[in-house]
C-alpha cells in the first residue's frame, strides 16, 4: 500500500495581531489539522468564515511555514525552504475570484506562459504548442490567446485559470472556492470541465468550498473545519448522508435546496449567534457556543479527533442515528 | 452592462481613447510635440545661428513692437543675437535635460521603490527615511547645495534636480507595489515561480505604470522649472549656452529697457510647463482604474 | 388596490451602440404583505428593475413605463428625485454586501439615528430607544452596547442585520432586498432569510427579493418571477414554479444545481452557450440559442407573455402544461 500523495500531520498556524498600541493578540488560524489525500482522490474541505480554510490553502502551497506540524509528499517530509519550489510545481491553485486572479495587463498567452517559463524548460516553440493545446482542452479558442482577461466572461476566465493551473502538469490541484463567484449555470459548466480534466490527468484535488452541493458532486472525502479545527472527516457519501457532528448536520440542513423536500429547517436546527472571533476561541469544544445539544462537558473539555464508525470525529456527543431526520 | 466590441480594445487602447477625448491633454501633447520638433530640427528651423552676433542689431524689439523687423521677429539681445534662434536652440537643452532628469529619477526611483515595497523591513525603512529627508529639505535649496558641491554645470544641475525629484517616484512605486501585492494575480504569479526581479518587471510593473506615467509628466515640468531656476542663479548651464533659464539670468538687467529679452524666455518656460501639466492631468484621468469604462 | 403595480417597464441606456434595453417591458404586481422573488442570472436585468422601482436610475439610464403605481400614485412620469421623495418612508432597500453599505466612519448607533432623524420627528432619547428596539427586533444580542460599535467590529451577518434594522426603521410598506445573503456564510444566510420572512409577516411588509439562488427562494417567498435578458420568462406562485416549471430556462436552472453524486462518466446538466449581450440579442425568442426544445417558430417569432390562471410564461412550447378541460 503506497503512501498517499499528501499527508498533513497536526498542522497548526497562528498569527500575531495588533489589538492596540501595546497589546498583541494571537489569532489561532489552524490547530491540530491532520488529513491525507490519495492519488486520484478528491478531498473537499468545508468551512465558513473563520474556519481557517484560506490559511490551510496557504500552508498546503508552502507559502508560509507552519508553527507546528508537517507535510509529507508520498511519504517524504517536506522541508522548509528546500522543498518549496518543487512542491509549488506539483501543487497548483485555482482562485475564487476570476476577475482578480488574472493579471489585467497581460495577454492570456503570457499568463499561460509564465508557469512554463519558470517551472519547465521547454523551448519557445514547445511552449506555444502546450499553450494552444491547453486552451483547447479547457474549451477556449486558441486564437484568442492574444486577448486580455477583461475580454472574457467570468466563466471563461475561470477556464483560463484552470488552464494556467494545469499547464505544467501538476499532481495536486487546489480549488479555493473556484466556482462560488460564478452564476449557477456557469458553475455547472466549470465543474464539468474540472471533472473531465481531473479524470484525464489523473489528478488529486482539494476542493475548498462552503457549498455542500459542490461537495456532493466532486468529492470522495470531506473534511469539515470550524474555527481552525477538524470537526468531522470521512468519506463524502457517508458524511453527507449521515453526519455525526452537529455542525456538519447544521451545515447540511442550512444548505438551500429548491426542492421542498430538503427545505431548511427554520427554527429547530438553526445555529444561534455568530461565529466566534478567532482571537478568543471558546473553551472546551470550539463549537459549544452555538450547538443546540451542548452539555457541561462540552464547555470544559476539548474533544479529541477520534475514529468513530469509519470516520474521524471531534465531538463528545455525536448525532445518534435516532436523532437524524 | 457589457456590449460586444468595446471589450475588444487592449487596456492601452482604452486609455488612449479617453485621453484622446480630453481637449486640454491633446493640446498639451501637441505643444510638447512641436517643442520636440523644434529641439530636434533646430538647425533647420532656426533663422540664424544662435551664437552669431549682429553688431548692427543690438536690442532690436520683436516684430509686434515699434522698430521690430521680420529679420529678427522675436528681437535680439544686448549683443545682437537673434532671440528666436536662441529660444529654439534653447528648446534642445531644456527638453533634453528635462527628459534626462526624468529618466534618471524614474529609473532610480522605481528600483528603490520596488525594493522598498517588496522587501519590507529594514531595507524599506532605510530607503523611505532617506526619501523623507530629501523631501523635508526645500527642493531648490537642496539642488543648490548639491550643485555647489559638484560644481556648476548643466550636467551637475541635472543630477541635483534628479535627486530632488527622486522621492516622488519612490513613494508612488512603493505604495503601488504594496497595494498590488496583496491581490490574487500577484500571488498566482508567485506560485507560477516568479521571484523578485521577474515578479516585479513582468507582473507588477504594467499594473503600476499608470501613476508613474502621470508623475513623469509632472516631474518633467518640475525639472524644467528647477533647471531654469538653477540656470537663472548661474548654477546650471553657463552662458553662452542658450538654456532658457540662463537666458533669463543674463538678460536680467534689461528688464526695463528691453523686456522681451526676459519675458520671451519666461514665456517659453511657461508654455512648456503648462503643456506638460495639461498632459499630466489628462493622463491621470485616462489612467485612473476606478473610472471603469 | 395592489401596493405596487408596474406595467410595461423599460429601462434603457444610451451607449455608443445606440439605445440598449436592460429591462424590456416587464410587469410587476405586488399586494400588501406579499413577497416576490425576482430570479435571474447576470445580465437578466433584475437589479436594474429594482433600482428603477426605487427611483435610483438616472442619466444615462432612462426609465419608461405605462405606469408605476405605488399605493395608487403614478411614479412613471416624474423625475427620479421626485420619485424618491414621494416614496419617502414607504420603500426601503438592502444590498448585497453589508460591509460596503455601512459607512465605516460612523458607529452603528449614528447610522441608525441618521435614518430615524430623517424619517421621524422624535427626540434624541426616543430615537435611541427606538434604535435599541430595532436592533432587538433584528436579533442582535446586547443592543445597548452595539450602538457604540463600528461596522468593522461586527461580522457580515451582524452588519446585514443592522442594514435591515435601518431599512425597517421607518416602517416601510415595501422592502427590496438585492441579494441580501450572497456574501454571507451559509449558516448565517439561514438566519437572515428567516429574519426577513418573520419581519415581513409580523409587520405586514411586502418584500421583493432579488437573487440568483433558487434555493433561497424556496423558503421565503410567495411568488417567483424568472427573468432572462431583460424580460420575464415565467412567473408563478412559488410552489407551482418549483414543482412544475414551465419555461425551459427555469427548468434548466433548476437542473444545473448539483444535487447528488454523479456516477462514473455522468456530468452535470448545463445550459449551453451564454447569456446574450444586450447589443447582440438573438432574433425570435431570446433564449432559443440555448434551448433544447427550440424550433423554427422560436427562432423567428418573439413569444409573448401568456397569462393563464395566475401564472404566466413566455414560451411557444411551455413544458408540461396541463390543459384545463
Amino acid at each position: 500500500m503506497s503512501s498517499p500523495l499528501l499527508e498533513v500531520h497536526e498542522l497548526a498556524k497562528h498569527y500575531p495581531v495588533k489589538l492596540g498600541p501595546f497589546r498583541t493578540g494571537m489569532l489561532q488560524a489552524l490547530s491540530d489539522v491532520s488529513f491525507d489525500v490519495g492519488v486520484r482522490q478528491t478531498l473537499a474541505i468545508v468551512g465558513e468564515s473563520g474556519s481557517g480554510k484560506s490559511t490551510l490553502a496557504r500552508q498546503l502551497l508552502m507559502l508560509e511555514k507552519p508553527n507546528h506540524g508537517s507535510l509529507h509528499h508520498k511519504g517524504e517530509l517536506l522541508r522548509w525552504p528546500q522543498d518549496v519550489r518543487s512542491m509549488q510545481r506539483r501543487t497548483r491553485m485555482i482562485f475564487q475570484n476570476p476577475f482578480e486572479s488574472l493579471n489585467p495587463r497581460k495577454q492570456i498567452y503570457a499568463l499561460l506562459e509564465e508557469p512554463l517559463i519558470n517551472h519547465a524548460s521547454d523551448s519557445a516553440a514547445d511552449r506555444r504548442e502546450r499553450i494552444y493545446a491547453m486552451l483547447d482542452s479547457v474549451g477556449l479558442n486558441p486564437n484568442q490567446a492574444n486577448r486580455y482577461p477583461h475580454m472574457f466572461s467570468g466563466g471563461q476566465r475561470q477556464r483560463i485559470a484552470i488552464a494556467r493551473a494545469l499547464i505544467i502538469g501538476p499532481e495536486l490541484l487546489i480549488a479555493d472556492e473556484a466556482v462560488s463567484a460564478l452564476d449557477v449555470s456557469v458553475q455547472a459548466q466549470v465543474l464539468n470541465l474540472l471533472l473531465d480534466l481531473i479524470k484525464a490527468h489523473g489528478l488529486s484535488c482539494i476542493f475548498i468550498t462552503h457549498d455542500i452541493s459542490v461537495v456532493e458532486v466532486m468529492a470522495d472525502e470531506v473534511l469539515v473545519l470550524y474555527m481552525g479545527r477538524v470537526m468531522e472527516y470521512g468519506r463524502a457519501d457517508e458524511v453527507l448522508t449521515k453526519p455525526m457532528h452537529h455542525y456538519t448536520k447544521t451545515l447540511l440542513d442550512c444548505t438551500p435546496r429548491f426542492d421542498r423536500s430538503g427545505m431548511r429547517a427554520m427554527d429547530e436546527d438553526q445555529l444561534a449567534g455568530d461565529i466566534p472571533s478567532s482571537l478568543n476561541p471558546p473553551s472546551g469544544c470550539v463549537f459549544h457556543t452555538r450547538c443546540r445539544h451542548v452539555q457541561e462537558r462540552c464547555r470544559v473539555e476539548q474533544p479529541v479527533l477520534v475514529e468513530h464508525e469509519g470516520r474521524r470525529l471531534a465531538c463528545h456527543f455525536p448525532v445518534s442515528q435516532r436523532m437524524a431526520k | 452592462m457589457i456590449t460586444h466590441d468595446e471589450n475588444l480594445m487592449t487596456p492601452w487602447q482604452q486609455n488612449w481613447q479617453v485621453l484622446h477625448s480630453n481637449v486640454g491633454a491633446m493640446l498639451g501633447l501637441s505643444v510638447l510635440l512641436i517643442l520636440v520638433i523644434c529641439a530636434v530640427f533646430a538647425p533647420v528651423i532656426a533663422p540664424h545661428d544662435p551664437a552669431m552676433q549682429y553688431s548692427d542689431a543690438l536690442l532690436v524689439p520683436p516684430i509686434w513692437m515699434e522698430g521690430g523687423t521680420m529679420r529678427f521677429f522675436l528681437g535680439t539681445d544686448d549683443i545682437g543675437r537673434d532671440l528666436a534662434s536662441r529660444l529654439i536652440y534653447g528648446a534642445r537643452f531644456s527638453m533634453s535635460i528635462g527628459l534626462i532628469i526624468v529618466i534618471i529619477a524614474m529609473i532610480t526611483g522605481v528600483l528603490l521603490g520596488a525594493m522598498a515595497g517588496m522587501r519590507r523591513g529594514f531595507v524599506e525603512a532605510s530607503i523611505m527615511r532617506l526619501m523623507d529627508i530629501i523631501l523635508a529639505l526645500p527642493s531648490l535649496l537642496l539642488a543648490i547645495v548639491i550643485v555647489a558641491i559638484l560644481g556648476a554645470s548643466l550636467i551637475n544641475a541635472a543630477i541635483a534636480v534628479a535627486i530632488v525629484l527622486l522621492p516622488h517616484f519612490v513613494r508612488i512605486t512603493r505604495a503601488s507595489v504594496v497595494a498590488e501585492s496583496s491581490r490574487d494575480y500577484v500571488l498566482a504569479a508567485q506560485l507560477d515561480g516568479a521571484r523578485g526581479p521577474r515578479l516585479f518587471a513582468i507582473t507588477l510593473l504594467p499594473n503600476i505604470a499608470a501613476p508613474l506615467i502621470v508623475q513623469s509628466t509632472l516631474a518633467f515640468s518640475s525639472a524644467i522649472l528647477d533647471i531654469a531656476a538653477l540656470g537663472f542663479l548661474g548654477l546650471g548651464a553657463q552662458p553662452p549656452t542658450p538654456e532658457w533659464g540662463t537666458l533669463l539670468s543674463s538678460s536680467r538687467e534689461f528688464i526695463e529697457r528691453a523686456p522681451w529679452t526676459v519675458t520671451l524666455p519666461g514665456v517659453a518656460i511657461l508654455i512648456t510647463v503648462m503643456a506638460s501639466n495639461l498632459l499630466g492631468d489628462g493622463l491621470r484621468d485616462a489612467l485612473d482604474p476606478r473610472l471603469k469604462r | 388596490m395592489a401596493l405596487l403595480e408596474v406595467k410595461d417597464l423599460k429601462v434603457s441606456f444610451t451607449t455608443n451602440h445606440g439605445r440598449l434595453y436592460a429591462v424590456d417591458g416587464i410587469d410587476v404586481t405586488l399586494e400588501a404583505g406579499e413577497s416576490l422573488a425576482i430570479v435571474g442570472e447576470s445580465g437578466s436585468g433584475k437589479s436594474v428593475t429594482s433600482l428603477s422601482i426605487m427611483g435610483l436610475i438616472e442619466n444615462p439610464g432612462e426609465v419608461q413605463a405605462e405606469h408605476i403605481l405605488f399605493k395608487g400614485q403614478d411614479l412613471a412620469s416624474v423625475s427620479a428625485r421626485k420619485h424618491r421623495a414621494i416614496l419617502g418612508n414607504e420603500l426601503s432597500m438592502i444590498f448585497q454586501d453589508p460591509s460596503s453599505s455601512l459607512n465605516p466612519c460612523f458607529t452603528i448607533g449614528a447610522q441608525i439615528d441618521e435614518a430615524l432623524k430623517k424619517h421621524t420627528d422624535t427626540s434624541r432619547k426616543a430615537r435611541r430607544q427606538r434604535a435599541i428596539d430595532l436592533l432587538k427586533a433584528v436579533g442582535i444580542p446586547d443592543p445597548e452596547s452595539r450602538l457604540a460599535a463600528w461596522p468593522h467590529q461586527l461580522s457580515g451577518g451582524m452588519n446585514q442585520r443592522v442594514m435591515i434594522a435601518i431599512a425597517i426603521s421607518c416602517n416601510p410598506a415595501l422592502l427590496i432586498a438585492d441579494e441580501p445573503t450572497t456574501a454571507l456564510d451559509v449558516t448565517i444566510q439561514a438566519q437572515i432569510m428567516s429574519l426577513l420572512k418573520e419581519l415581513g409577516e409580523s409587520r405586514d411588509m411586502a418584500m421583493i427579493l432579488i437573487t440568483h439562488d433558487l434555493g433561497v427562494v424556496a423558503e421565503t417567498v410567495d411568488r417567483v418571477m424568472v427573468m432572462y435578458a431583460g424580460q420575464v420568462v415565467e412567473s408563478a406562485c412559488k410552489n407551482d414554479l418549483l414543482d412544475h416549471p414551465q419555461h425551459p430556462y427555469t427548468r434548466a436552472l433548476m437542473e444545473s444545481i448539483p444535487s447528488g453524486r454523479l456516477q462514473g462518466d455522468q456530468r452535470l446538466p448545463v445550459i449551453p452557450g451564454r447569456v446574450p449581450v444586450l447589443d447582440m440579442l438573438p432574433g425570435g425568442c431570446r433564449f432559443h440559442p440555448r434551448c433544447k426544445y427550440a424550433d423554427d417558430k422560436c427562432r423567428q417569432q418573439r413569444p409573448e407573455l401568456v397569462i393563464d390562471d395566475n401564472r404566466s410564461v413566455r414560451c411557444f412550447h411551455p413544458l408540461g402544461v396541463i390543459k384545463h378541460v
